[in-house]
């Protein structure tokens, strides 16, 4: 019975009763743990059941709980003996009954049969992930060891939209216009995209704020030069600040106030430095200026002397004009008269073209007539003669030739049919081939489909290993096997045992029925023999009578010897009947019946004098 | 002449299974030449394009030979076992279709019945040794029943004409000028008896060796043509040639002709042609005039234009015309007939210079 146990300690383990931790026998358990036990499959295989595990101190509550326990049971379809007194005052055996029913209700776990498909796999790997996802902690991205700190490295970025006019950094030139109308992140390092975006907003800010509008209300290039140093000034050292306040300040600066008046807000410094660099920067701006209008005015003043000198040369000009427009009149002159000689050239090109082409087409034809004519003479002299011969030559010249024709056609016929004979093998091999290739395409696709196959299996198997790997692995499987396989010898031998008692039965009653029948026999002839006797001797008449009342008691003790092997088997049955009786622990209940009966009653009496005293 | 014109026969057959092959010769074929006739025969055209039909005779000119190729089913009663169809090419040096149709029929009778190709040769024999074969069911074949003559007037000029209207002038004066013109139709039949028919604008001449019937998009042919001075070529396919390979293109199915841009010059038309133009469309829709009237009245026409040259020029020692530039250009003519002059003086080789 110890497997039986252990088979049903290990679910009640599954189904989360922790008290059967470390038990190996359903002896161990309490009445508490029973009830327990009980209503946890109870609510695993009817949902709707609700009832709470915990076993109520009061007696009378107690048996309200197993009766209505019990009546469950019976209602799921527990068909053995069952009652409240069944969790009360559990005998193991009925204990062991009714667990060995509820594991048996109990609701397989999936897996028994596995779907292979792709939903179900999609399904169990996300239960996986999601798994593996619940087992590592969880932390916040910022977290993370991974994330290092950036230094706050900056590029000048470029953007059409805001860049115009503006330079952020004095190393723009040449990168700048190469890298100009790229996407911002590919003009930049990635580490230092970041920081230069931030320097290119607070720039940017840094521009739309009133300064500029203030200094280009002054409209002048030398302020906005200026204001440009002094913007370059402020990024090197006041940026963090300007924009700080900026921030934070978004309607403390007027728009209309003053350069000093902003600069003041904005720096919290006094004007004093800014106003000796404007100084400075205006002065320097106005020398500058000054220089070319004294070199104009120089200029003007040599201008009265030149004067004379210019018609002069104007002069000069004309004449070399006229001179030139005669040598182009001539020089055209000269070209017409070429381009007219280049078309004669051409024509006459042409013409010898032409002519060659009509000298070479008649020179091959002129040849031939050459040849064919100096034969013709030779042969002349003996015209009839040689004509004559001619013809015969012709005639046989002929007759050889479809003489060898005839011989060719012998060659050739075999020659041509060979050829037929091997391109039709040909293209029957290459019928085969494509039929062939046909084939490994077919295959391979096949092949690639059952590789799939494989691979969503495999997929499948290491997911149902890491499946099983999680499952905590119990004895019950085992345990199950070995028990079905000790049940089915032991009932396999329990089969030959009843087969020999059977046969022995058997045996016994035919040798009984055998004896009898002899018997009959015997007595039915001693009877005849005797009867005839008696009729002439008297003592044969005493020894008729003898037999009979041999033959009657006989008879009684025989019916006695079968009455008593009756009772026998009713005293084994019996015997049989007490120890079930004394394996429910009877007595043992019957007391605690008793004594429950007493704790009944007393709450009982104490509800009464409740009730009363209300 | 005409007994040696002949140069070589074969014979290409096609079998049931598709399998072409070039099954006899005599005497013999160069590899190109048996490349050439064999992208002209049907046979090896793609079966599944509308253009794999059986055309049954077609013929052309390759390097100054021209090929006659005549193909036919094979029809039971024949000796000929796992063959559907059979070409017989001829390769011959004259332009004659009519005369190599007849002959390739003949020898295609005969070797449909007897699947010998000696019987062939013996034919051919026969024909280049006396001129003569015997047909096996039609009497005789003879070589001189067939003139050249014949065969220049065959094809009907006047239908030409009559499909390009007055834009006919541009195509007498092409040809006149030994130009080069480019002909293009999709149906190989109608494509052949047009090119054909163009030299009889320039009769006096005699010359059917400038036509090139059917020049397909092969790269030996199309480098043969460009070396040419002067042709009459046909294709079945548009732009087998860039407009610098050819002077005047000819679309006959859409009846259009176009001057390429380097000939608008020599194609300037003058009086002169003003004249011939109305005689010529006059004739050709005149319906009782023949074709041969016609190629005849055009003749008369070139003969009046030639002889008009002629009287420009003076004749030299040796009895011939010649004429030089300063002759044409001393009578002061306009501009455009001077060009034209002056380029007939050349196509006709009576310009001389010093």
């Amino acid at each position: 019975m110890e497997e039986v146990d252990q088979i049903i300690i290990g679910s009640l383990l599954n189904i989360g009763c922790e008290f059967a931790e470390g038990m190996t026998s359903l002896k161990q358990f309490t009445t508490e743990n029973v009830v327990e036990a009980t209503v946890k499959c109870l609510r695993i295989i009817n949902p709707d059941y609700k009832m709470s595990h915990i076993f109520p101190p009061g007696m009378s509550a107690r048996f309200r709980v197993g009766t209505s326990i019990a009546n469950t049971c019976k209602s799921i379809g527990y068909q053995g003996d069952i009652g409240y007194q069944t969790f009360l005052y559990s005998a193991e055996r009925d204990v062991r009954q009714i667990f060995m029913f509820l594991v048996e209700k109990l609701p397989r776990k999936e897996g028994v049969k596995e779907d292979t498909g792709k939903s179900n796999v999609l399904q169990r790997r996300i239960g996986q992930v999601l798994r593996e996802k619940c087992s590592t902690m969880w932390m916040p991205f910022y977290c993370k060891p991974l994330i290092e700190g950036v230094p706050f490295r900056t590029q000048p970025l470029f953007i059409p939209k805001y860049s115009k006019g503006h330079r952020n950094s004095k190393s723009q030139g040449k990168r700048q216009n190469e890298k100009k109308y790229d996407y911002i992140h590919r003009q930049v390092e990635h580490d230092e995209l970041t920081p230069s975006l931030l320097e290119l907003n607070c720039s940017q800010l840094i521009a739309a704020s009133p300064t500029i509008g203030k200094t280009s209300k002054q409209g002048d290039m030398k302020t906005t030069k200026v204001t440009k140093e002094a913007f370059h000034w402020k990024d090197k050292s006041m940026v963090p600040a300007n924009i700080l306040s900026f921030l934070q300040l978004p309607d403390a600066i007027p728009f209309d106030s003053s350069l000093d008046e902003v600069i003041q807000i904005v720096t919290g410094q006094s004007l004093k430095t800014n106003r000796s660099r404007f100084a400075h920067a205006k002065d320097l701006q106005f020398t500058t200026v000054n220089d070319p209008t004294s070199s104009v005015d120089e200029a003007s003043s040599s201008a009265d002397v030149a004067k004379d000198q210019e018609e002069l040369e104007e002069i000069r000009f004309q004449r070399e004009e006229d001179e030139m427009n005669k040598m182009i009149s001539d020089v055209v002159e000269d070209e017409e008269k070429y381009k007219e000689d280049l078309k004669m050239v051409e024509m006459s090109m042409k013409q010898i073209v032409v002519n060659t082409q009509e000298l070479e087409s008649t020179n091959e034809e002129r040849i031939k007539q050459v040849k064919l004519k100096e034969k013709t003479l030779k042969l002349l002299p003996n015209a009839e003669e040689n004509m004559e011969k001619l013809k015969a030559m012709v005639d046989a010249s002929s007759q050889r030739l479809v003489e060898l024709g005839k011989l060719w056609e012998e060659k050739r016929i075999p020659l041509v049919a060979e050829i037929r004979r091997l391109k039709q093998s040909k293209t029957e091999t290459e019928f085969d081939a494509e039929r062939k290739v046909e084939e490994i395409r077919l295959l391979r696709s096949r092949m690639k489909d059952v590789s799939e196959e494989t691979k969503q299996k495999d997929q499948l198997i290491k997911q149902l290993k890491t499946e099983l790997d999680s499952v905590k692995r119990d004895i019950s499987r085992q345990s199950y096997t070995r028990r079905i396989l000790e049940i089915v010898a032991s009932i396999h031998k329990q089969k030959q045992e009843i087969q020999r008692v059977i046969e022995d039965v058997k045996l016994v009653q035919k040798t009984m029925n055998k004896l009898k029948g002899r018997a009959n026999r015997t007595f039915s002839a001693a009877d005849e023999v005797i009867f005839r006797d008696a009729k002439q001797d008297e003592g044969s008449k005493q020894a008729y009578k003898y037999l009979v009342s041999l033959h009657d008691n006989c008879a009684a003790l025989l019916k006695t010897v079968e009455e008593t092997g009756l009772i026998m088997r009713e005293i084994r049955d019996l015997e049989g009947q007490i120890d079930i009786e004394i394996g429910k622990n009877a007595e043992e209940n019957l007391e605690k019946i008793l004594k429950d009966y007493k704790e009944v009653k007393r709450e009982n009496a104490e509800m009464i004098k409740k009730l009363k005293k209300k | 002449m005409e007994l040696s014109s002949l140069q070589a026969v074969g014979i290409v057959e096609k079998d049931t299974d598709n399998g072409l092959m070039w099954t006899w010769t005599y005497p013999s074929l160069t590899a190109d030449q048996k490349e050439y006739a064999l992208s002209k025969c049907c046979l090896s055209w793609d079966i599944k394009t509308e253009k794999g039909k059986i055309v049954p005779f077609v013929f052309s000119q390759y390097r100054k030979q021209w090929y006659y190729v005549f193909t036919m089913a094979t029809s039971e009663p024949t000796a000929l076992k796992s063959v559907t169809f059979f070409s017989i090419i001829l390769v011959g040096n004259d332009f004659n279709p009519e005369k190599y149709a007849v002959l390739t029929r003949i020898l295609s009778k005969y070797y449909e019945e007897s699947a010998n190709p000696v019987r062939i040769l013996e034919q051919y024999l026969m024909v280049v040794t006396k001129g003569v074969c015997q047909s096996n069911s039609n009497g005789v074949f003879k070589v001189n029943s067939f003139s050249s003559q014949k065969a220049f007037t065959t094809a009907s000029l006047k239908d030409v004409i009559n499909t390009f209207g007055i834009q006919s002038i541009l195509l007498y004066t092409a040809i006149l000028l030994k130009m080069k013109v480019l002909v293009y139709h999709s149906k190989l039949e109608l494509l052949l008896e047009i090119t054909r028919a163009l030299p009889a604008l320039a009769w006096h001449r005699q010359d059917w060796s400038v036509v090139y019937p059917w020049v397909q998009d092969r790269q030996q042919e199309l480098n043969a043509v460009r070396k040419l001075p002067h042709y009459v070529v046909g294709c079945t396919v548009e732009n087998v040639l860039t407009p610098d390979d050819f002077d005047l293109y000819v679309n006959a199915e859409d009846g259009t002709i176009t001057v390429s841009p380097h000939a608008k010059e020599s194609l300037t038309m003058g009086k002169l042609h003003k004249d011939v133009a109305k005689k010529m469309v006059e004739l050709a829709e005149n319906e009782t005039v023949t074709n041969q009237q016609f190629i005849a009245g055009i003749a008369e026409k070139t003969t009046e234009l030639l002889e008009k040259l002629s009287s420009l020029g003076s004749e030299n020692s040796a009895g011939e015309t010649i004429i030089s530039p300063d002759h044409i250009k001393s009578k002061d003519l306009h501009p455009n007939t001077e060009t034209f002059l002056m380029n007939l003086a050349i196509a006709e080789r009576l310009l001389k210079f010093d």
